[in-house]
């Protein structure tokens, strides 16, 4: 008996793995059924771009999708690239270079309309012909839905964002759902329909940023009984729409499939378990901006993973890999390009690898012991260190990608501190700063610096570093704290390693969370910023807003950040003359010391033609004017 | 053995509550503000004083103004009565997102369970009884170099060489994306992905099992009656799989019983390299992410197991050997 049980044993377990064998098939699998389309048949070689959409490119992510489709309620970059493919038709478009237009594929006519209170009116007729994918006409009503549902009380208590409408006129009032209608925005007939600046935000550089509007299905959001109503004193929503009636239907909205689209792809699938999401094209779609259709006929978004994703695109299980920044990938990206087959795009990242220092707060707040730090780091080698050669260092606060840096470079470069490796100089600002005592108030001769403060105080130049501990800290205590330099330079940087969220309750002074938070604490961190082509800077230097995590006090600096977009769009030289001024005192202050900005390295199978890529657009926009030769 | 199984329930919902408790005082303890984590997203949309009334309205909708022991209490009685709370990050319940990892976790381990203890429990009998043998040896150091190899390094190894170098099989996920079929081809193409990870989970646990069988009828093998059995004539199988086998298994029986258990719980190393959405990539991810809710919901479903599993396995001693008697 029991032989025969393991025999059936042994023979189950033979039988079991020839199976999972035999599972594996002799070919590729196929992904999509074979179409009759031309060039979509092997040997097709397609020479230039396709007259109708062909072929797939799997796009490897390595942010796992949570299947919430709308950024309202979150921030996941890869569903914001799913968002964007599916949502298009904005009033205003942005091009490559992060400039804002009309677009002309959705607006008919528009006019500006300068009010007596100082706000501006911006008045669209909205093109006939536009649909849904599902073929229902795109109307006035639907770009005023947008406004009203994402600035509206009802999100909001459902805990979105519901900023959408926060500069027009009357934004407060309907937000906080104290009233009906949203006065800064007006539906003035089927295919017209205007929003209105409030003139507490004007002038504006990125003026027509703020009044580039898409539409939303209110229908699929909510039902057919919610109407979009204008009486003549702000556009509003039928009194059905509350959350009491809703809530549950905008819950199921936000990740149900099907959805409407307006965007150059239709969200066809989402598979929870491998995490993957299937577009494929919309064929109702007339194009963006440029009226550019898509030639690619489905994109699918797959979660893959740090460790292996080269490895996926050298077998085929992707196509293109995004914003590969380190230099073990990119260097691993290289050769499988010089191996044949693969190609890259590369493009300067939008931002930088940071010391952030605390201008309020203990040795920090001395812009001397900042600059002092500055100079005793060799930042050309530890970008070089940390990029393997793939990134560079800045000066201020900006991403090489932006296109007023750009035109501005050259006046900058010339401005702006380098502040090159230098124990001298270092010694020399820390001298000038008052820090030329030793512990008992003596001249200093060695060991730690102190400094002799308004009360008679000495202070010792020790820094408290808050690191959470990442490949950028473990490189500045090798370049930095432990550089003997510093020692020499009579400082000290003391590292207390701690995980992100307790670090940001520090950064934050979080004092709910903890009391303990909101005691000043740590002099530096070490984080990351991003810009987007809406470069405004003005409420990260204010004295006292908590969006100022560098502490900064000083007003001129504070003044000249919010100057920068309070400049009219058309002084496109006096926009630039503003942010070279704030930029040059940026970087006499220096509330943060940039380490690093990347380049990113895209890389794609070669099948991938005309993509191009840069820092302020998403991979929507790239992928729009690709195709494959398949 | 019905007031056995009484008070051995009793004792469990006993330590249920308090490994509750503990669990519960753990979790906020750890630092992080879940409530500036979720508007972190929408800070830079809104003005200060918006961010302030958000934040506090957040807060109290979350109810972390509340005392810890009101929290926990109402916690405990959400918890029993099926309601795990919401999940932060997925904005859902967590007995809703729980659902995909969890069967996902265990359609893998079903068969790594059924491969692994096919191939270990015969090569292990074998083992014990062809002791020494050249076989025998060489399956020592292939399971001493199976133990001592940490897991990502066999998964890179298995990925590198059958995904990279031979292409017989893909490097991550689960089935092919956009893979249109009938049930069967799907069914097809899942274990045809599934394959690597489970070549990688079965390798990762032959060591121990292997061993650990081998030892055990190793030991069996050298007792008195076997040396009965054979004096009495009785053939070598009957020897071996009669008397040194069933004795073998009651040593054995309580890793097979948390081999079953462990179907529940999943690999985090594995899930992880192979992008495989299951049980313990779900956990980390969860911590990673401030999602406590489905934390404390993972940490309490395998109490409950590891609860059960125990009972399991005293129950079985029973079964298995009919000296134990479990009610005294």
């Amino acid at each position: 008996m029991m032989k025969k049980s393991i025999l059936l044993l042994l023979v189950f377990s033979m039988v079991l793995s020839a199976f999972l064998m035999g599972c594996s098939p002799k070919e590729e699998p196929t992904d999509t059924p074979p179409t009759d389309e031309p060039g979509d048949e092997p040997g097709d070689e397609v020479t230039g771009p396709p007259s109708e959409p062909m072929g797939q490119i799997i796009v490897g992510n390595t942010t796992e999708m949570s299947g919430d489709w709308v950024p309202y309620w979150q921030n996941i970059a890869s569903e914001y690239d799913i968002y964007n493919f599916i949502t298009d038709y904005p009033t205003v478009a942005m091009t490559f270079d992060g400039e804002y237009l009309i677009n002309d594929t959705v607006v008919a006519s528009h006019e500006v309309i300068e009010n007596e209170d100082g706000s501006k009116t911006y008045e669209y007729t909205i093109k006939d012909g536009l649909v849904w994918d599902d073929g229902t006409p795109i109307t006035a009503k639907d770009y005023v839905a947008t406004v009203l549902l994402w600035s509206s009380n009802v999100v909001k208590e459902m805990g979105a964002g519901n900023t959408y409408g926060q500069r027009y006129v009357g934004y407060k009032a309907y937000g906080d759902g104290e009233a009906k209608e949203f006065e800064g925005v007006r539906l003035l007939d089927d295919m017209k329909f205007s929003v209105t600046i409030d003139a507490a935000y004007l002038p504006y550089y990125f003026e027509l940023g703020l009044v580039s509007v898409s539409p939303t299905k209110i229908s699929f959001w909510t039902d057919d009984t919610v109407e979009v109503l204008d009486d003549g004193n702000g556009a509003y929503f039928s009194d059905n729409f509350t959350k009491e009636n809703f809530e549950e239907n905008i819950d199921k909205a936000r990740s149900a499939i099907p959805r409407p689209s307006c965007g150059p792809y239709v969200l066809k699938s989402f598979d929870e378990s491998t995490k993957t999401a299937v577009l494929e094209v919309n064929d109702k779609y007339v194009g963006d901006h440029n009226g550019q259709k898509p030639l690619i006929k489905t994109v699918i978004y797959k979660l893959v993973n740090e460790e292996t994703q080269m490895d996926e695109l050298a077998t085929g299980s992707v196509d293109l890999l995004l914003g590969m920044a380190s230099g073990s990938e990119i260097n691993a990206g290289l050769d499988l390009v010089e191996s044949g087959g693969f190609n890259f795009t590369k493009y300067p990242r939008a931002g930088y690898g940071k010391l952030a220092f605390v201008g309020d707060f203990g040795p920090t707040q001395f812009v001397e012991v900042r600059q002092a730090i500055a100079h005793l780091l060799d930042r050309n080698e530890f970008a070089r260190s940390f990029t393997e050669g793939f990134g560079s260092v800045v000066n201020g606060p900006y991403g090489e990608a932006l296109w007023f840096y750009q035109e501005t470079k050259a006046e900058l470069n010339e401005k702006l501190n380098q502040y090159p490796y230098s124990l001298e100089k270092a010694i020399e600002l820390l001298e000038e700063g008052g820090w030329v005592y030793d512990e008992n108030g003596n001249e200093y001769e060695s060991g730690i610096r102190y400094k002799k403060l308004d009360d008679g105080t000495l202070m010792p130049l020790v820094i408290q570093w808050s690191s959470s501990g990442n490949e950028v800290s473990e490189l500045l205590t090798i370049q930095l704290v432990e550089n003997p330099d510093l020692a020499a330079a009579g400082m000290k940087i003391e590292e207390t390693v701690m995980d992100f969220p307790e670090l940001v309750n520090y950064l934050q002074r979080n004092s709910i969370e903890d009391p303990k938070y909101g005691v000043p604490t740590y002099g530096m961190f070490n984080l990351a910023s991003n810009f987007n082509p809406i470069y405004d800077q003005s409420n990260y230097y204010e004295p006292g807003h908590p969006w100022n995590t560098s502490y900064s006090t000083d007003e001129k600096l504070d003044e000249l950040a919010k100057a920068i977009v309070l400049t009219d769009p058309e002084d496109r030289e006096g926009f630039k003359q503003k942010f070279v001024d704030f930029i040059v005192r940026w970087n006499e202050l220096l509330p943060e010391l940039p380490l690093y900005s990347n380049i990113y390295h895209d890389f794609y199978n070669d099948k991938l033609v005309d993509y191009d890529m840069n820092a302020l657009i998403r991979v929507s926009d790239a992928l729009l004017y690709a195709y494959v030769t398949e | 053995m019905a007031r056995y199984i009484a008070r051995r329930v009793v004792y469990m919902v006993f330590v249920f509550f308090i490994l509750s408790i503990i669990l519960y005082f753990l979790f906020n303890l750890i630092p992080g503000d879940p409530v500036a984590a979720q508007l972190q997203p929408l800070m830079d949309e809104m003005t200060a004083e918006e961010y302030e009334i958000r934040y506090n309205q957040l807060r109290s909708q979350m109810g972390l103004d509340d005392p810890l022991i009101v929290r926990y209490a109402r916690w405990v009685t959400g918890m029993l009565s099926g309601d795990l709370g919401q999940s932060h990050r997925y904005r859902r319940p967590v007995a809703d997102v729980i659902v995909t990892p969890l069967r996902n976790t265990i359609f893998i381990n079903i068969f790594a369970v059924a491969i692994g203890l096919a191939i270990t429990i015969p090569l292990g009998i074998f083992c014990a009884v062809k002791r020494n043998s050249i076989l025998d040896k060489i399956v020592q150091v292939l399971t001493i170099i199976g133990h001592s190899l940490p897991h990502f390094i066999i998964c890179l190894i298995a990925i590198y060489y059958f995904a990279v170098i031979k292409g017989w099989f893909p490097v991550s996920g689960m089935n092919t994306p956009n893979f249109e079929g009938t049930g069967w081809e799907l069914f097809k193409d899942t274990m045809y992905h599934l394959t690597l990870p489970l070549m990688v989970m079965t390798a990762a646990s032959l060591a121990g099992m292997t061993r650990y069988i081998r030892a055990a009828m190793s030991d069996a093998l050298g007792m008195d009656y076997i040396k009965t059995a054979r004096a009495k004539g009785l053939k070598e199988k009957v020897v071996i799989f009669s008397h040194a086998w069933r004795n073998a298994l009651l040593p054995i029986v309580t890793l097979i019983i948390n081999w079953f258990m462990s179907i529940f719980s999943g690999s985090l190393v594995v899930e992880r390299v192979f992008n495989l959405h299951g049980m313990g990539k779900f956990f980390i991810d969860s911590l990673n992410n401030q999602d406590y809710n489905v934390s404390i919901a993972i940490q309490m479903f395998y109490i409950i197991i590891a609860l059960v599993g125990n009972l399991v396995t005293d129950l079985s001693y029973g079964l298995v050997d009919p000296r134990v008697r479990i009610d005294s």
